[in-house]
C-alpha cells in the first residue's frame, strides 16, 4: 500500500488537458496526511513518508546500487533491466528499460516507493496510479552525493548514508594517492560511446578524473557529454585515452587517429564491461570507480618524453 | 476562309453580341431583370500560362434552346464553359446570371441556377452510383441537410433518364467509362437547374446513349432550360438549336445550325477533312457530317 | 467483395461486437499472461488494464477517423493521418521537452522551464497541431490540395531536421524519441481515456456532419465547387479536425503506424458507403485494430511487451502487400 500522497503543481496547457486535470485534481485532491518526515526529490517535489518504505522498485541502476549500499537491499522488489549490482539484484523482476516500463507488473508488485530518473515519462502514469514516486537523477558528483543523502533520509538510514559518503571519500583519496606522480596533470580523453561522445570536464566522470589529479581535453564549456568532431581529439593529442575495451581496440583504425601518440605508446585504458559500468554510473561505487582508474594508471607503461 | 462580315440570310448571324444591343436596363432591387437571358458572357478573356485561351468572347444562352459549342482541340471551349459556370474568374469581361454579375451571386444560389458537368477523368471514388447522383440535390438541401422524398424522386428520374438503374448500387470506380459518364450526367441533370453546362457529355458513350443524351437535352430545353454543350461530334452538334464555333480562343460564328456560312466555316476550320451533307427525313432537315477519308 | 449499400449497419454491429470482445481480452491480458480471475485482480483491472484497453480503442478510433478524413480530402487511398506534418511536429515537440530537461552543450534551451512543465503529452499534442499549422501557412490555406501535400512534405523534412539536430546534441532525446516513434499503449491511464474520449466525441460528429464535402470531392474540384461549396474553407475545417484527432492520438500513444491507413480500407473492402458512415465505421475499425494490436503486444511474450507500433507496422505492411497483389491480379482498374 502506498504510504504517502504527493502534492504537485500541474500546468494548464490546453483546454482539454485543463479540463482533464481539473477533474482529476478534484477527484484526488486529498491533502497530504500529517507525516513524520518528507524529502524533496530532484523535481523539487516534496514526498512524504509515514515510515521507511519496505517494498521498493528502482528504475535506475545507480539508485539500485545506492539502496543496496545503504544496506536496504532486502527492501527491493523490482528493478529495471540494466541494474546488475550487486549480484542478488539479478534475481529480482526486471521491469523494462528507461522508456518501456511494464506498468502493470510494477503495480502488481505493490511497492510503497518507486525510485526513478527525473527524465522518465512514466512518472505521471505511476503517480496517477497512486504510487509514491521519488525522482532522482544524479549527473554530477554533487548530484550523486545528494542522491545518497536523500535516499538515506527516505530509508531512515541517514547514519549509513553519511558513513557511505565518508567511505567513498576515503577511497577516492586513497586512489588519488595511488596515481603515479608522472601521471599527475596529464590530459586525458574519456570516451563514453563511439560517436564519439566524450565525458567532459563538467561531467561526473570528468569530476572524478579531476579528483585524481587528471586534466580533461574536453573543457567544461562544451558541456558534460558532447558529441565531438574526431579531428578535435586528434588535434588535442591527449596523453591518455580511457574507453571501453572494444572501442579502444578499434581506435587506431579511425582515420587520422594513428597520429595520436597515446595510442602508439600504449597509454590507453580499455575497460571491460563490468569496470566500464562502474565508471559510468554516478552511484555509491564512485570509490570503486576511482580505484579502477588508479589501477589502470598504475599499470600503464611509464610516461616519458617532453611535456606538451 | 474565315467569314468576318455579317451576312443577312437564313437565321441571324452574330459574331459578337455587344452589350448595347440588349434592351436598356431597368434597375431593380435585386439587380436582375426577368426579361434578360439566363446566362450571358460579355467580352470574356482568359489567360492561362501566358496564352489567351478565351479571347473577347461575348455570348448569351437563351431559355428554351440548347447550344452546341464546337471547334478544334485547344479552341477554348471548355475554358469558356468554365467561365460561364463561374468556375474560373475571367481576366477581363463579365458573366451575368439573370442580369446580375455572377460574382455577386452567393455560391449556394448560383449552384441552384447552374448545373455543370465536367469533362470526365476527374471523378473517381468508392461511393455508390446512386449516392453520386444524390449529390446533384446538394445545392437544394444544403451541406448540412439531407435529400428528402422529393429529392429521391428527382434522383430516380434522372437515373432512369440516363439509364443507370442497373448499376445504381455499384461503386463509381467499378463502372466502365460509359456507365460512369451516365452516372455523372444523371448527377448534373438531378440539379434541375435552369442553366445546364455540359462539357463533352458524350465521351465514352455508345451511339444509343449519345442519341439518348441529345433527346434528353432537347426535351429539357423545350421545357425551358438554357443549355450549352461542348461537343466533338459535329453531327450531334448540328442537331442543336444554336451552334457556336470557336477557334483559338475566339468565337468565330454564333448561328443556327443550318446556316451555310457555318458549314463553310466548319469545313475550313477542320482543314477540309469533313463534308456536311443535308438529309431530308420526315419533312425535317438533318445535317450529317461525314469525314473525308 | 461485398458491395451492399446500406451494409453500414451490419458492419457497425460486427465492429462494435469485435470491440467488446477485444475489450474483454484486454481485461484478461495481464503481465503474467492470460488470467480470468477478475475478482481477485480487480485492482489491476480497474487501474491498469481497463484504461489501457479503452485508451487503445479510443486512440485507434481517432486514427481511423483521421485516416478516413485524409483519404477523402486528398482522394488518395494511400493517405494517412501523418501527411501534413503532424508526425514531424509531434516528434519535435517530444525532443524539445526531453532535450530541455538536460543541459545541451553547456547551456539549457531558452525557456526550458515551461517546456518541462508542458510534459511530453502536451508537447506532442501542440507539436502536431503546430506542424499542421505550419503546413497550412506554407501552402497559403487549404485551397489547393496538391500544394498542401507538398507543404506537408516540406514541413515534415524541415521539422525532422531540427529534431535530428537536437537529438545530436542530446542523446537522451534520441532515446526518448525512438521509443516515442514506436508507439506505446502502456502509459494510458484514465486521464488519457478522458482526453481521447472527449476529442473523439467532439470531432467525430462534426466530421460526419460535414462528410458530404468529401462525397462531393469525389466528383472533382470543379464539380464540387459548382455545387456551391466553399472548398477552401471547408477543407480547412476538415484539416483542422484531422489535426486534432491525430494530435490527441499521437500525444497519448506515440506514432503508431498504419492504423489510420488500414482502418478505412478495411471498411471500404466490406461495404459501399458514403463518407458519413465511412468515418464512423473507420472509427470502429480503427479502435478494434489498435486494441487487437495492444492485446497481442501484451500477451505474446508476457511479461515482456512488444512495441505496439512494430506490430501494427508488420500487420499493416502485410495487408498492403496483399492489396497490391490483388490489384495487380485484378484486370479491372
Amino acid at each position: 500500500m502506498p504510504a504517502a500522497r504527493v502534492r504537485r503543481r500541474r500546468p494548464a496547457a490546453l483546454v482539454a488537458l485543463s479540463l482533464t486535470l481539473a477533474l482529476v485534481s478534484a477527484a484526488g485532491a486529498a491533502r497530504a496526511r500529517a507525516a513524520p518526515y518528507s524529502i524533496t526529490d530532484d523535481r523539487g517535489v516534496r514526498v512524504s513518508f509515514e515510515r521507511a518504505p519496505e517494498r521498493i522498485v528502482t528504475l535506475l541502476p545507480s539508485l539500485t546500487e545506492t539502496v543496496c549500499a545503504l544496506g536496504a537491499c532486502a527492501t527491493l522488489v523490482g528493478t529495471d533491466r540494466f541494474s546488475d549490482w550487486p549480484e542478488s539484484v539479478s534475481e529480482l523482476p526486471k521491469l523494462g528499460g528507461f522508456e518501456d516500463v511494464q506498468v502493470e507488473r510494477l503495480y502488481a508488485l505493490e511497492p510503497d516507493a518507486v525510485l526513478v530518473a527525473t527524465s522518465t515519462r512514466v512518472i505521471d502514469r505511476l503517480e496517477s496510479l497512486g504510487l509514491t514516486v521519488v525522482a532522482l537523477e544524479p549527473r554530477s558528483l554533487a548530484d550523486a552525493r545528494r542522491a545518497v543523502g536523500v535516499l538515506g533520509e527516505v530509508l531512515e538510514r541517514s547514519g549509513e548514508a553519511t558513513a557511505l559518503l565518508d567511505r567513498i571519500d576515503a577511497r577516492v583519496r586513497a586512489a588519488a594517492e595511488r596515481v603515479p606522480p608522472a601521471w599527475r596533470g596529464a590530459r586525458v580523453y574519456f570516451e563514453v560511446s563511439e560517436s564519439p561522445h566524450a565525458a567532459g570536464e563538467s561531467s561526473f566522470i570528468g569530476e572524478l578524473l579531476g579528483l585524481l589529479g587528471l586534466d580533461n581535453v574536453v573543457p567544461a564549456s562544451l558541456g558534460p557529454f558532447p558529441k565531438l568532431n574526431p579531428e578535435f581529439v586528434v588535434r588535442s593529442d591527449p596523453d591518455l585515452i580511457l574507453a571501453a575495451r572494444r572501442n579502444a581496440e578499434r581506435m587506431e583504425a579511425r582515420p587520422g587517429w594513428d597520429e595520436i601518440g597515446a595510442l602508439s605508446r600504449g597509454h590507453v585504458c580499455g575497460f571491460e564491461e563490468r569496470a566500464h559500468d562502474v565508471l559510468v554510473r554516478p552511484g555509491p561505487r564512485l570509490g570503486e570507480a576511482a580505484e579502477v582508474l588508479a589501477d589502470c594508471l598504475a599499470s600503464l607503461p611509464p610516461r616519458g618524453g617532453a611535456e606538451r | 476562309m474565315l467569314v468576318s462580315e455579317p451576312i443577312s440570310g437564313a437565321g441571324a448571324v452574330a459574331r459578337a453580341e455587344p452589350p448595347e444591343a440588349a434592351p436598356s436596363r431597368v434597375g431593380s432591387n435585386l439587380g436582375f431583370r426577368s426579361d434578360d437571358v439566363p446566362l450571358r458572357g460579355e467580352r470574356l478573356c482568359l489567360k492561362l500560362g501566358g496564352r489567351r485561351v478565351v479571347d473577347e468572347v461575348s455570348v448569351a444562352l437563351r431559355e428554351g434552346a440548347w447550344t452546341a459549342i464546337v471547334g478544334p482541340n485547344g479552341a477554348g471551349k471548355s475554358s469558356l464553359l468554365s467561365l460561364l459556370g463561374g468556375l474560373r474568374k475571367p481576366n477581363a469581361g463579365q458573366v451575368r446570371l439573370r442580369g446580375r454579375a455572377l460574382a455577386d451571386w452567393p455560391a449556394a444560389a448560383r449552384a441552384r441556377q447552374i448545373a455543370w458537368l465536367a469533362q470526365q477523368g476527374e471523378a473517381e471514388g468508392d461511393i455508390a452510383a446512386r449516392d453520386v447522383v444524390r449529390l446533384g440535390r446538394l445545392p437544394h438541401h444544403g451541406l448540412l441537410g439531407a435529400p428528402g422524398p422529393a429529392d429521391e424522386r428527382i434522383v430516380a428520374a434522372a437515373m432512369a433518364e440516363t439509364e443507370c438503374d442497373a448499376f445504381a448500387d455499384s461503386r463509381l470506380g467499378e463502372l466502365s467509362g460509359g456507365e460512369r459518364q451516365r452516372v455523372l450526367l444523371a448527377r448534373a441533370l438531378a440539379v434541375e437547374a435552369p442553366v445546364l453546362l455540359l462539357d463533352e457529355p458524350t465521351a465514352h458513350l455508345d451511339a444509343p446513349h449519345q442519341s439518348a443524351l441529345v433527346r434528353s437535352v432537347t426535351r429539357r430545353s423545350a421545357a425551358g432550360a438554357a443549355i450549352a454543350v461542348v461537343l466533338h461530334d459535329l453531327t450531334l452538334a448540328l442537331a442543336a438549336d444554336r451552334v457556336w464555333l470557336m477557334v483559338a480562343g475566339r468565337l468565330l460564328i454564333d448561328t443556327e445550325p443550318d446556316d451555310p456560312e457555318l458549314h463553310a466555316a466548319l469545313v475550313d476550320v477542320f482543314d477540309a477533312s469533313i463534308a456536311i451533307e443535308r438529309l431530308e427525313r420526315d419533312g425535317r432537315a438533318l445535317h450529317v457530317v461525314r469525314p473525308l477519308i | 467483395m461485398k458491395t451492399a449499400v446500406g451494409g453500414a449497419a451490419w458492419l457497425s454491429g460486427w465492429l462494435a461486437l469485435a470491440g467488446l470482445v477485444l475489450l474483454g481480452c484486454g481485461l484478461a491480458a495481464g503481465s503474467e499472461g492470460w488470467s480470468f480471475a477478475w475478482g481477485r485482480e480487480s485492482g489491476l483491472i480497474g487501474a491498469i488494464r481497463a484504461p489501457r484497453s479503452l485508451g487503445a480503442w479510443c486512440a485507434g478510433a481517432l486514427l481511423g477517423v483521421s485516416g478516413a478524413l485524409a483519404q477523402g480530402l486528398f482522394r488518395n487511398p494511400l493517405a494517412d493521418p501523418y501527411l501534413l506534418g503532424s508526425a514531424a511536429g509531434a516528434g519535435l515537440g517530444v525532443v524539445l521537452v526531453i532535450a530541455s530537461g538536460t543541459a545541451v552543450a553547456g547551456s539549457s534551451l531558452a525557456g526550458a522551464d515551461w517546456l518541462g512543465q508542458l510534459g511530453l503529452t502536451g508537447a506532442a499534442f501542440l507539436g502536431a497541431l503546430g506542424g499542421v499549422s505550419l503546413t497550412l501557412l506554407l501552402a497559403g490555406g487549404a485551397a489547393r490540395p496538391l500544394v498542401l501535400l507538398l507543404g506537408g512534405v516540406v514541413v515534415g523534412v524541415l521539422l525532422g531536421a531540427v529534431a535530428d539536430l537536437l537529438m545530436l546534441l542530446s542523446p537522451e532525446a534520441l532515446r526518448g524519441k525512438q521509443i516515442f516513434l514506436l508507439g506505446t499503449t502502456g502509459l494510458l491511464g484514465w486521464e488519457s481515456v478522458l482526453v481521447l474520449g472527449v476529442v473523439l466525441g467532439v470531432t467525430l460528429p462534426l466530421a460526419v456532419r460535414f462528410a458530404l464535402v468529401l462525397d462531393a470531392l469525389v466528383l472533382g474540384e470543379a464539380s464540387a465547387s459548382s455545387l456551391g461549396l466553399d472548398l477552401p474553407k471547408l477543407r480547412l475545417m476538415l484539416v483542422s479536425l484531422m489535426a486534432l484527432c491525430t494530435g490527441a492520438a499521437v500525444a497519448q500513444a506515440g506514432l503508431i503506424a498504419f492504423v489510420g491507413l488500414v482502418a478505412p480500407h478495411l471498411v471500404r473492402r466490406l461495404v459501399t458507403v458514403t463518407h458519413g458512415p465511412l468515418l464512423a465505421l473507420s472509427a470502429l475499425s480503427g479502435g478494434a485494430l489498435l486494441l487487437a494490436a495492444d492485446v497481442i503486444a501484451r500477451s505474446v511474450i508476457a511479461p515482456q511487451e512488444l512495441p505496439v507500433g512494430v506490430l501494427t507496422a508488420v500487420v499493416g505492411g502485410c495487408y498492403l502487400m496483399l492489396l497490391l497483389r490483388r490489384r495487380a491480379v485484378d484486370a479491372r482498374v
